[in-house]
């Protein structure tokens, strides 16, 4: 479990975390405005 | 994809008839800027020029872009200014899930366009505020919102900062000069072509009841959206704004009564990073400010674009804590950090989802009113001759749809006779011209007991706006038993929207009946 949370935090805080983190926020905002364009979600 | 807030119709309108050369009007009979972005109007004709002709779907694209480009460049800014990987998702990611971020990204409006433009200025200033690319996007988020304004005196505040605590001298005139002659040729552009400096839609926030509030009421409202939904990097970022231009102001004031520069770091990175967090700062407490004194706007669209800058500034504040922590506590600081932060984006998101649920809520009302609006439209351009001039007060997704009809806007957004009976404190000669030109149809928001907004708006005119005169009668009682009601909707939450044939003998009755 410890070996597993420090390989997590590993990558949170390595060279590429700064594309994983901005990319999972592309992908929340994106995903969140997308079902705002849905018509069910207008009509609902 | 489609049903977008009424208001991006209005600018969708001015945009079409500007890409097929009638001018940057909503009329064919009178020159007025209602278009709430010249920018983002520009943008939108030049691209229905080219072949894009649904611009519904253009503007959802426009913002879905625009938000995906303020999501990265704003993690950016806040990654580079704070050296940290974590602390920026942690305040990104509540935006990034709200409503007000997510819905008005594809609400048809400017709102997240401007913030994009925003948000690359400030990242453009980490290289230099008199770059090309930051004078240039200083200078488009100028013609895109009136509120580019403060951003402008933003950096000529940072300027003239600098210049006093004898640091910088060039700055400052390249800076003013971008402004000033960006205010000055969209001035004489809208005096040129519209007689007028102030656009329109300025001009009746000055005086419609709908967007005034008092300053109490500012307050809670601005309270309200700031604290309530985004309360964790607006408390941080206030704070935060609040204590660096503090701190610069007591610098600058030592820096001129000592006649010596005042203490700064010798690396140019850090120096550039203290110039932008105190161009942020002053961005921030300068629109808060133009939040409780300015009009209001529905769900806060107008606060929508510090969303992003208070994200960044609450980072630095984040990272000011963090590093603190971690000294207080050298055994136990960094698991104290990464708990803190949890609860931070719990709470953040917590409060975002809420917000999210509101304006998808919203939204809905919204969509399903567009659905009404533009069957009504559709109507109109199909069966309505094309010289009939129509009434109404709900114009956006009515008169988008019916292109090739002029309509006479009673609340005064789109149409000038109102405003300008209104500021000459006589609603009598809106009358006269109505009684003159008789438009013999009303397309319009009502009420399921039969009133129409519009009759009563041209009736009743003192409920609607400031500046008029108290009147027991009506000015003009529009409802009339020759009037024939030729489409209507109903809507869910108790609109209806109607399209009615009005008589012409309307105009001529003198008495409430």
């Amino acid at each position: 479990m410890k070996a597993k949370l420090s390989r997590l935090l590993g990558v949170v805080s390595g060279p590429v975390a700064p594309m994983i983190l901005t990319g999972a926020l592309v992908i929340a905002f994106g995903g969140f405005a997308f079902m705002a364009l849905l018509p069910n979600h207008h009509n609902g | 994809m489609g049903n977008q807030y009424d208001d991006s119709y209005i600018t969708f309108r001015h945009a079409v008839n500007l890409a097929l050369g009638k001018g940057l009007v909503f009329n064919s009979y009178e020159r007025v800027n209602s278009a709430s972005s010249f920018l983002y109007t520009l943008l939108l004709a030049g691209l229905y020029r080219v072949g894009f002709h649904d611009l519904e779907a253009v503007s959802a694209i426009i913002g879905l872009l625009s938000g995906c480009v303020i999501v990265v460049a704003t993690a950016r800014l806040a990654g580079a200014l704070s050296r940290s990987v974590l602390l920026p998702f942690i305040a990104m990611l509540p935006l990034c899930v709200s409503g007000s971020m997510t819905g008005w990204a594809v609400s048809g409006m400017e709102t997240t366009f401007y913030a994009a433009l925003v948000i690359l200025y400030l990242v453009s200033c980490r290289s230099g505020m008199t770059t090309t690319p930051s004078l240039v996007l200083l200078a488009l988020c100028l013609i895109t919102r009136p509120e580019g304004i403060i951003l402008w005196i933003s950096a000529i505040a940072v300027e003239l900062s600098e210049r006093v605590s004898g640091l910088r001298h060039s700055g400052l005139l390249k800076c003013a000069a971008v402004g000033v002659s960006v205010v000055l040729l969209q001035s004489g552009l809208s005096v040129w072509c519209y007689g007028s400096i102030v656009p329109q839609p300025l001009e009746l926030k000055r005086v419609a009841l709908y967007y005034h509030l008092t300053f109490a009421q500012s307050f809670r409202y601005v309270r309200d959206f700031f604290v309530s939904r985004f309360g964790v990097i607006s408390v941080a970022g206030t704070c935060f704004a609040v204590v660096v231009t503090l701190r610069n102001a007591v610098q600058c004031s030592l820096s001129w009564w000592n006649g010596g520069p005042a203490p700064s770091s010798a690396d140019p990175e850090k120096r550039s990073a203290e110039r932008v967090c105190l161009l942020m700062s002053l961005f921030v407490l300068g629109s808060m400010a133009s939040y409780l004194v300015g009009p209001y706007s529905d769900f806060g669209r107008y606060m929508v674009p510090l969303l992003p800058v208070l994200a960044v500034v609450s980072v630095l504040l984040f990272k000011s804590a963090s590093d603190g922590i971690r000294g207080l506590l050298p055994e136990h600081g960094r698991s104290a950090v990464y708990l803190i932060g949890l609860l931070l984006v719990v709470f953040g998101c917590h409060q975002a989802l809420a917000d999210q649920r509101e304006l998808s809520a919203f939204f809905g009302r919204t969509a399903r009113h567009q659905e009404a609006r533009k069957s009504l439209g559709m109507w109109i351009e199909d069966n309505v001759p094309k010289g009939e001039v129509i009434l109404s007060s709900d114009l956006g997704a009515i008169a988008y749809f019916a292109m090739n009809h002029d309509f006479i806007d009673v609340f005064g957004l789109t149409s000038a006779a109102p405003l300008t009976a209104i500021k000459q404190r006589n609603w009598g000669a809106f009358v006269d011209e109505l009684k003159r030109r008789k438009p013999s149809w009303v397309a319009d928001t009502g009420f399921p007991d039969g009133r129409l907004q519009s009759f009563e708006i041209v009736g009743f005119p003192q409920h609607w706006f400031r500046g008029l005169p108290f009147r027991e009668s009506s000015y003009l009682n529009l409802y009339f038993s020759g009037n024939q009601v030729v489409q209507q909707r109903t809507t869910t939450d108790g609109y209806v929207f109607r399209l009615v044939k009005i008589a012409a003998a309307a105009y001529e009755q003198r008495e409430l009946e």
